[in-house]
């Protein structure tokens, strides 16, 4: 089986206090460490047991710039036999439709038995899997977090409401999206890195992918990014201050009024 | 131009009563003063008629789209029947739920609509033009965006971020309890005035229109999916729903091992623990103590979150307003904007000195 899988290289920003640059629409990025997207992981790591038990090929591609190569090589490393890098100034300010058609324009041209996206990336949008999926008039599942094949279908649980299991049955090609949690993926080690380092990755762009510029990019885009604003506190926490001493005390003391034991 | 304004509602979807809310809080936003907003709700007998029946609480226009295909609310197959069934340039609502994930972005590209995921705020803007907010990078920032609906939009709206609009004043004409045309004949002339009479706010008397044999005229639209089953989550030995007390560990804590500090906390203050998603997806708490909305939904007293970044996902499974404490290394962490009292601090610092403080208050 030949599987496609999306990616993004997204800045890691849970444990980092975000700023927003001088023009407002964009976050500081310049000491944020790049990652890939944390569901986009699970999905390689799905893609490279499935190849790994019924044979074929496992690609993975993004839609970024120069720095993002090193994602693809991270994924490659991990075990992908395959990366590609869409890449062109026509595409700089997609948005989420603009990415799938890209992605689709890339699928036309190699074509594949089954394509993963993750069910979100830094953008919180979930937007890019179905749209791709609908652009290729394939059927598509959300959120799935398992993965069982029976010859040319699949039967795949999607996560619902409550931790809940939808089994569905999808007939391939088809596209998914990936739910965290569905494997364990492996630890990419920095000897993996290095080889992977050497793989040539092919960049293509408007031109290759025959997609006219004014369709993608800041021009074709319907939705724009206005302002980037951090939300108002509102009633905000009560943030204690002091020592650690001091604050764990008060921590402790307002607990026990909230009625934690004695 | 104006654009007709269509909420989205499956008569199978979990929380259906908050949705109907959600959503007619959202459509009368977006609707202005010219247009209503209309319900269309997907099922199968007798479900579906329930479903109607409430949506008309607060939907003047109800569409009921039944049959017995949609037992279960097939986001693909839903998606077809949307495509027969609204009209050029609408303004189409759902839920963000698994549901809304599904259904959207697909229903968008087949409608030549924008896209317009998890808003928690809606503007319109003159015509053909539209703005929302969203949030973004985990929740620590909100990104206003600006689209053009000129080709319609496709909007899923965070739960919780709109409630019920006032109550339109002339409502309060008298007409008998809702009677729904049902079975599948049932055809466009089975619409029935329906209306509740019900005291304290005056509901909204809605019309059931039965769409029925008008979106399936052409047949079941053939789809690439089914749904085979509906598994339930399974319980644990702990049910954290229950607990009065729960101290919840999120990534902040880097191994297995460390969250012995939080289990020794736990067991001073007469604590259950629970976690957020990625320690569970990490296989290293059990998926029954996981809270949010693909979770556990709790309702303690008092909620210790320890390394927990506030997502909204989290925040979902925690209700009733508990005691809200947090600790995070990140002042710009979105749990300090629900928290009640919050540390900036490291948990591998805090968490043991908290366990003293309880030993020594016990001693
Ligand atoms: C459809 C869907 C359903 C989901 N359902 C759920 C759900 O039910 N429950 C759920 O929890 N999530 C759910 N999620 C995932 C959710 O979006 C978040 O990814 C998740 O909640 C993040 O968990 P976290 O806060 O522990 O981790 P992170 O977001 O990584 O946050 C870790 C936090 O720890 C802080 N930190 C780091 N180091 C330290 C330290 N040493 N001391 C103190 N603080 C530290 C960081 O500043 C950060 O704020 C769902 C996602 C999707 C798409
Ligand atoms: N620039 C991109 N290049 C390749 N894939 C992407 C890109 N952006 C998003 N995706 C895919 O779409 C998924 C969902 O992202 P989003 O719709 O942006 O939330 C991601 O997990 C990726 O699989």
């Amino acid at each position: 089986m030949d599987i496609l899988v999306c990616i993004k290289n997204v800045p890691d920003t849970s444990a980092e206090e975000i700023e927003i640059a001088d023009d407002g629409t964009d976050i500081v990025r310049d000491d944020l460490v790049y990652t890939v997207n944390e569901w986009d992981n699970y999905a390689v790591e799905e893609a490279i047991r499935i190849r790994d038990r019924v044979g074929g090929s496992v690609s993975v591609v993004t839609v970024g710039s120069e720095e993002d190569e090193e994602a693809l090589r991270r994924e490659i490393a991990m075990g992908a036999d395959a990366g590609f890098l869409l890449s062109d100034p026509a595409f700089e300010g997609s948005d989420g439709a603009g990415i799938a058609s890209i992605l689709e324009a890339f699928v036309r041209k190699h074509p594949v038995d089954l394509v993963l996206t993750g069910a979100q990336a830094d953008d919180e949008a979930g937007q890019v899997g179905g749209m791709l999926a609908a652009r290729l008039h394939l059927p598509f599942a959300s959120l799935v977090n398992r993965i069982d094949i029976r010859e040319d279908r699949l039967t795949v649980e999607r996560e619902v409401d409550g931790g809940n299991v939808e089994v569905v049955d999808i007939a391939l090609p088809c596209v998914l999206s990936i739910q965290t949690g569905i494997n364990e993926p492996r630890y990419v080690g920095i000897r993996g890195i290095r080889k992977a380092a050497a793989v040539h990755i092919p960049v293509l762009g408007a031109a290759e992918l025959e997609i006219d510029p004014a369709e993608v990019g800041r021009r074709g885009a319907r939705v724009l990014l206005e302002s980037l604003f951090v939300p108002a506190q509102g009633e905000g926490a009560v943030m204690l201050e002091g020592s650690l001493g001091q604050q764990v005390a008060q921590l402790a003391a307002a607990l026990k009024t909230q009625g934690v034991i004695r | 131009m104006t654009h007709p304004v269509f909420a989205i509602l499956s008569a199978g979807g979990s929380s259906l009563e908050d949705t109907i809310e959600l959503l007619s809080g959202a459509a009368s936003t977006v609707a202005g003063e010219e247009t209503s907003a209309t319900a269309v709700v997907f099922g199968a007998a007798p479900r579906v008629d329930s479903a109607c029946r409430a949506a008309c609480a607060m939907f003047s226009r109800v569409r009921r789209v039944a049959h017995p295909v949609l037992e279960h609310p097939d986001a693909e197959m839903i998606r077809e029947l949307c495509r027969r069934l609204l009209p050029p340039a609408a303004i189409v609502l759902m839920a963000h739920d698994p549901f809304g994930m599904d259904l959207g972005p697909g229903l968008a590209v087949h409608l030549g609509a924008v896209y317009l995921p998890d808003c928690l705020e809606l503007d319109r803007e003159g015509t053909g033009r539209m703005s929302a907010v969203r949030q973004v990078f985990g929740g620590q920032v909100n990104a206003r965006v600006s689209a053009d609906v000129t080709s319609g939009a496709v909007i899923t709206v965070r739960p919780g971020a709109f409630t019920r609009p006032e109550p339109p004043v002339d409502v309060s004409r008298e007409v008998d309890g809702p009677s729904v045309a049902s079975g599948e004949g049932a055809g466009e002339g089975g619409s029935a005035q329906a209306g509740e009479k019900t005291r304290g706010v005056v509901p909204t008397a809605g019309v059931i229109e039965d769409w029925s044999s008008k979106v399936f005229r052409e047949g079941v639209p053939g789809v690439g999916r089914r749904i085979l089953s509906i598994r339930e989550a399974g319980k644990g030995e702990v049910d954290i729903t229950r607990s009065d007390v729960l101290v919840a560990c999120g990534r902040g804590f880097e191994s297995a091992d460390d969250l012995e500090l939080a289990r020794e906390l736990a067991e001073v203050m007469g604590a259950d623990i629970a976690c957020s998603r990625p320690l569970v997806d990490a296989r290293w708490m059990e998926k029954t103590r996981q809270v949010g909305s693909s979770g556990q939904t709790v309702s303690p007293r008092v909620y210790l979150a320890l390394g927990i970044s506030g997502s909204f996902q989290h925040l979902a499974g925690i209700k009733g307003k508990p005691f809200l404490a947090a600790v995070n290394i990140n002042r710009r962490a979105p749990i300090f904007q629900v928290a009640d009292v919050g540390i900036v601090g490291d948990v591998l610092e805090v968490v043991p000195e908290l366990t003293e403080c309880f030993r020594e208050g016990k001693g």
